[in-house]
């Protein structure tokens, strides 16, 4: 399978994420895991990920202070939440402030890499469309 | 009572009936996850060519250990559940105080966990038996570990004593060198 971008596991269920990860692992998927949202971030801050799975319900930083502070470091990251903790307002919220999409535990691991395969597509067509931006106010400023 | 005689449910004790049993499903949804992925785990290495993977018994023990873990994690959440729903079938019934106090505060360390902080319980040497509206009684106890967990800072531990005479919820703020008493139900001295 060829699966471009690093994918980043947030959960403080550390079980759980290396479970994930290791069969994430076996079907091509590089894979970072972290077990709190400030680990989370000391990692997107200094890789570029395809694509978060992030839990909602976590102790100290939650899920959704996770993502505001995620945007804040990229605001291409695409990020899908999976968690046991669902409730409507809670996924509009996530939606709202920019979230991909809301899955919730217990996923089929086939459940979880479509989502992932569509945040990684989304991700490749964002970086598209701001070369081509680029490439466009190049073009302009130099009056070509 | 009302006056049809069924029991008046006051909004804050379904708040914590919500409360409660939403942590606890959440809770039982995070043990069904890692089943789910553990198993995988197994079911990957059943297709995978043996001779082509570094397969190990310790590697499949762990695996085993892993569901295993989480079974008895959820067997225990689903009592603690249930236990705690009985609370609710009579208006008035009797109940022990330590079984009811250790399982409430079972159900609650996830509250505490979202904060760092610990509860942790300390039963009278003999049983407290006490009757009457367990399930208010329930209700308040929550309310008081609650707002000790809320003026707790983060890495306190809140002790919670069950004593013959009284109950008595003590947040205590090491540090500070602080206790402060939050609920002290009153009972007859037997």
């Amino acid at each position: 399978m060829n699966v471009p971008g690093k994918i980043l596991l947030v959960d403080d269920e550390e079980e759980f994420v290396n479970a994930l990860s290791e069969r994430m692992g076996t079907r091509g998927f590089a894979v970072d895991v972290a077990v709190s949202g400030k680990q989370a971030l000391a990692l997107a801050d200094t890789h570029d990920y395809a694509a978060v799975l992030l839990d909602l319900a976590m102790p100290e930083m939650d899920g959704l202070e996770t993502l505001e502070k995620l945007f804040k470091l990229n605001p291409d990251l695409q990020v899908i939440f999976l968690t046991g903790h669902a409730t409507a307002e809670k996924a509009f919220q996530a939606v709202k402030m920019g979230a991909m999409d809301f899955l919730e535990k217990p996923a089929r691991l086939d459940q979880i890499l479509d989502k992932i395969q569509e945040a990684q597509v989304r991700r490749v067509l964002l970086v598209e469309k701001r070369s081509a931006e680029k490439i466009k106010k190049i073009i302009n400023d130099k009056g070509w | 009572m009302s006056g049809n005689n069924k029991p008046h449910v006051q909004e804050s004790e379904l708040a914590f009936f919500s409360a409660i049993t939403t942590s606890a499903t959440h809770e039982m949804n995070n043990v069904l996850a890692i089943t789910e992925q553990t198993a995988g785990l197994l079911e990957d290495l059943c297709i995978e060519d043996v001779s082509e993977i570094n397969l190990s018994r310790e590697k499949l023990k762990g695996i085993v250990d892993r569901i295993t873990r989480q079974l008895a994690r959820g067997s225990q959440i689903m009592q603690r559940l249930n236990s705690f729903a009985h609370g609710a079938d009579n208006p008035t019934q009797t109940a022990e105080l330590n079984a009811l106090l250790e399982n409430l505060v079972m159900l609650m360390q996830r509250f505490a966990a979202m904060k760092k902080i610990r509860l942790d319980m300390v039963p009278a040497s003999q049983l407290v038996p006490v009757c009457g509206r367990i399930f208010t009684l329930e209700s308040e106890i929550f309310n008081a570990i609650n707002a000790a967990i809320e003026e707790s800072p983060s890495g306190a531990t809140i002790n919670i004593t069950v004593r013959n005479e009284k109950i008595q919820i003590v947040s205590e703020l090491r540090e500070r060198g602080l206790d402060i008493t939050l609920l002290q139900v009153s009972r007859e001295a037997p």
